[in-house]
């Protein structure tokens, strides 16, 4: 169902506006509405904005110097001991971002040294220290490359030429009289001479080279220095996730503080509360002021309260499920109740192996008691475990246990207890497309309720019943031949409804009946809807042809060792074994995948578009909201 | 050489005919659905891994889009092992395939080979469209899912006719 919601205004003074929303925070139950004259950013304290951005990159950083974290759940703890921490990582990310700033410095550093070895390379072989090119009265200088051909032509032109050459070119020193400079100049320059000019250094080439060299090396070390200190706080990487978590909590808290209207010495908060929390609420602002007013009072009819979920135990994880389609519409309905059964059943067609469904349920299982998952993943583990139990229980009636027929495994000739999707495939393509019907209905059903609930029992008699009564009605006249007249009598009733009173708001008698022939055309819409649902018996062929094949393989893989007696056999068992467990484990997950997103095709487009009313938004109070720990006792 | 070809052919028996028919089908279902697929994970694994070089927690997500376009193989596989158990050539006895026979098995190759091949390439389309949207709109999984899983469909209605086709040849 869906939570009625109140509005809640809470007047108190500004000195205790702090320790309130710290409750209200810590209560999780209000949702504050931002004032529509508050740009959130502004009024809100930078630094907290960036604090959470810098432990994010700096948790990010430490990834890749910490191992992996082994698999676990979360760390638990109190709200308290996770504020505790704050100090602590505060210290840890300066540290942390000490230590990038520091690292980056010296592979810069190491760049800048590796490039001008790079540039003085060419030059290693001249052995006169760089600052004696320089022009004097009589001898002027050019340094730079030339192509290796060019050197010899140069010489030949009658200049004092240094060459060194290279692989594709060589580095070259020419030298002549002042006279000659500019012919000097002139002759490089048609022999595609590229000048260089040397950095502003001392000594030889080789000199500076190994002096670079000797400088990378130290700075190598300092760099694995500071590589080892970010792996050793990487180790604490834990403690900047739990500050990551307390920062985001204050960053939140901020955000809905700035949302609030303040006078000069008092603050109004206007806000959402769950009608079912509301003593809640109050009572976490009576802990923390003493002077305050808490009213609350219905939603307007003009207002759209956000929508919150609540369910059994039982069946609330499906609401994942319903949130993945879209919230409901808070004036709506709560489709997970009518949903949840379908989707346990359809489920198990799809996946139809007990033996899959066995390794879903138990895995599953696991998963939720020792990985602790929170929130969303905690429902679709929990969904998927359903789903799991759901296979296991159709195995038997419709499908294979991991692939193996279950006559092969008991001797017997009573299963499948229903049908063989392999040879009876008519029957349980009807099967599939006659629960499709009824999954089609209920939804019909939910929308008349829905109808007669808002005072529109017209709608529900002419626009729904209509529905099912043709639908029905047709589908008698073919499977029932004895009902004929109960048949023909239904469709004329329902298809007469549709006819005359689809267009009920229209004066014009011809208009009328057209927007009844509009509305009789969509039977092409149920027609397909209901074949969709072959979809069930596709999947479920599917995983038992998988299963079946893959057990084939296994077969013949054992076979192949079969010629060699006991150690053959031994050594086949475990080779065939390997081979079924990786080819088996892929079928599941394929098949699993499969099913579920196919499910939740089947509940969103089939049945949710009869009557589910999705405009609503997410109920989002001002709460704990933390990603790395598990907060105990709220 | 014409003559040398003619003679090839004409020893040929009708059931031997059946046996090549039944084997294009078996060929054809598996290759064309798969080419299909292996394309279509293909291009939606590369989309993938450019949103997940940015934000590695999308990586569950984009997998899962990933996938979808696989299917379409393993549909693909599925009919080529079901005519190959039904038309006996897995189980050894190939008499009763006669060149009716084969050809119906080739026949039933069909829907599955050119539905699964056109539909798991313009799934993967989708695919890739629904991962870049991923990288936008963290929230945003359950409508890319669905958006993808609506071509599925003609690739699921294919496999049925395909099935179909097996079992009544």
């Amino acid at each position: 169902m869906i939570v009625p919601m109140k509005r809640l205004t809470l007047v108190a003074l500004k000195a205790d506006e702090e320790a309130i929303l710290r409750a209200l925070q810590r209560a999780g139950t209000v949702e504050v509405i931002s004032r529509a004259d508050v740009t959130d950013e502004k009024a809100v304290d930078e630094h907290l904005l960036a604090e959470v951005q810098r432990l994010e990159s700096a948790a990010q950083l430490l990834k890749r110097y910490g191992e992996k974290p082994p698999m676990g759940p979360k760390p638990e703890m109190s709200a308290e001991e996770l504020f505790a921490s704050v100090p602590e990582a505060a210290e840890l990310l300066e540290r942390t971002e000490e230590l990038d700033k520091a690292l980056a410095a010296v592979r810069a550093e190491i760049d800048r040294n590796e490039s001008m070895i790079e540039t003085l390379l060419p030059w290693r072989q001249f052995d006169a220290p760089i600052e004696m090119i320089h022009a004097t009265r009589n001898v002027r200088y050019a340094v730079g490359f030339l192509p290796l051909g060019a050197v010899e032509q140069l010489e030949e032109a009658g200049f004092a030429v240094e060459a060194f050459p290279g692989a594709r070119e060589a580095a070259v020193l020419v030298a002549a009289s002042a006279s000659e400079a500019e012919e000097m100049q002139r002759v490089l320059k048609e022999l595609d001479f590229a000048e260089f000019t040397f950095p502003a250094i001392t000594g030889t080439p080789l000199e500076n080279i190994r002096a670079r060299q000797a400088e990378i090396a130290s700075l190598r070390e300092q760099e694995a220095e500071t590589v080892a200190a970010l792996e050793a706080v990487a180790k604490r990487r834990s403690l900047l996730l739990e500050g990551l978590d307390a920062a985001t909590i204050e960053r939140d808290r901020a955000l809905s503080m700035a949302a609030v209207e303040k006078t000069n010495a008092a603050f109004i908060l206007e806000g959402w509360v769950r009608a079912d929390e509301e003593e809640k609420a109050q009572n976490a602002v009576a802990g923390a002021a003493e002077v305050f007013s808490f009213e609350t009072r219905d939603p307007l009819e003009e207002e759209t309260p956000p929508s919150a979920m609540k369910n059994k135990k039982l069946i609330e994880p499906f609401e994942s499920i319903v949130t993945m389609y879209a919230y409901p519409s808070y004036r709506g309905v709560d489709a997970t109740a009518v949903m949840a059964p379908f989707y346990f059943l359809f489920f198990g067609m799809m996946l139809s192996d007990s033996g899959y469904g066995l390794a879903l349920f138990i895995g599953g299982l696991l998963f939720s008691k020792f990985m602790k998952p929170q929130g969303g993943m905690a429902k679709l583990a929990r969904v998927i475990t359903f789903g799991g139990l759901s296979a296991l229980i159709c195995g038997p009636f419709i499908g294979t246990f991991f692939g193996l027929a279950w006559n092969d495994i008991f001797h017997t000739d009573i299963f499948p207890l229903l049908f063989d999707p392999m040879v009876d495939v008519m029957p349980m393509m009807l099967l599939s497309c006659g629960l499709g019907l009824v999954h089609m209905f209920t939804g019909i059903i939910v929308k008349m309720y829905m109808c007669f609930r808002d005072g529109d029992p017209q709608s529900a008699i002419f626009d729904q019943l209509s529905w099912i009564l043709l639908l029905t009605g047709l589908i008698l006249l073919f499977a029932v031949p004895a009902l004929k007249t109960v048949a023909i009598v239904l469709t004329a009733l329902g298809g007469g409804m549709l006819l005359l009173f689809s267009g009920r708001s229209k004066k014009n008698p011809f208009m009328r009946i057209g927007s009844g022939l509009g509305a009789l055309y969509n039977i092409t819409g149920y027609l397909s809807d209901i074949l969709s649902y072959v979809r069930i018996f596709a999947l479920g062929l599917v995983s038992g042809a998988m299963g079946m094949v893959f057990n084939l393989i296994g077969g013949m893989v054992y076979d192949a060792f079969g010629g060699l007696g006991v150690v053959g056999a031994i050594l086949g068992c475990i080779l065939a074994g390997a081979v079924l467990l990786v080819l088996h484990v892929f079928s599941l997950f394929i098949n699993t995948l499969g099913a579920y997103a196919h499910c939740a095709r089947l509940q969103f487009i089939e049945f949710f578009g009869k009557f589910y009313e999705a405009d609503g938004h997410e109920f989002k109070p001002l709460r704990f909201n933390t990603r790395n720990v598990i907060l105990r006792d709220k | 050489m014409p003559t040398e070809s003619q003679s090839i052919f004409a020893s040929l028996t009708p059931n031997d005919w059946g046996i090549i028919f039944t084997m294009l089908g078996v060929a054809f279902a598996a290759v064309l659905a798969g080419i299909g697929s292996a394309i279509g994970v293909g291009k939606a694994g590369q989309a993938a891994a450019g949103v997940v070089a940015e934000q590695p927690d999308r990586f569950g997500n984009c997998m899962v889009l990933q996938l979808l376009p696989g299917s379409q193989g393993i549909y693909g596989f599925a009919v080529a092992i079901l005519i190959l158990i039904f038309s006996g050539v897995l189980g050894g006895d190939t008499s009763a395939l006669t060149l009716e026979k084969g050809l119906s098995y080739f026949a039933a190759s069909l829907p599955i080979a050119f539905g699964g091949l056109l539909s798991a390439l313009h799934q993967s389309k989708v695919a890739v469209s629904g991962i870049h949207m991923l990288a936008k709109r963290p929230d945003g999984f359950g409508n890319a899912m669905m958006f993808t899983l609506m071509v599925e469909t003609y690739a699921l209605l294919s496999l049925i006719i395909s099935v179909f086709l097996v079992l009544f040849a």
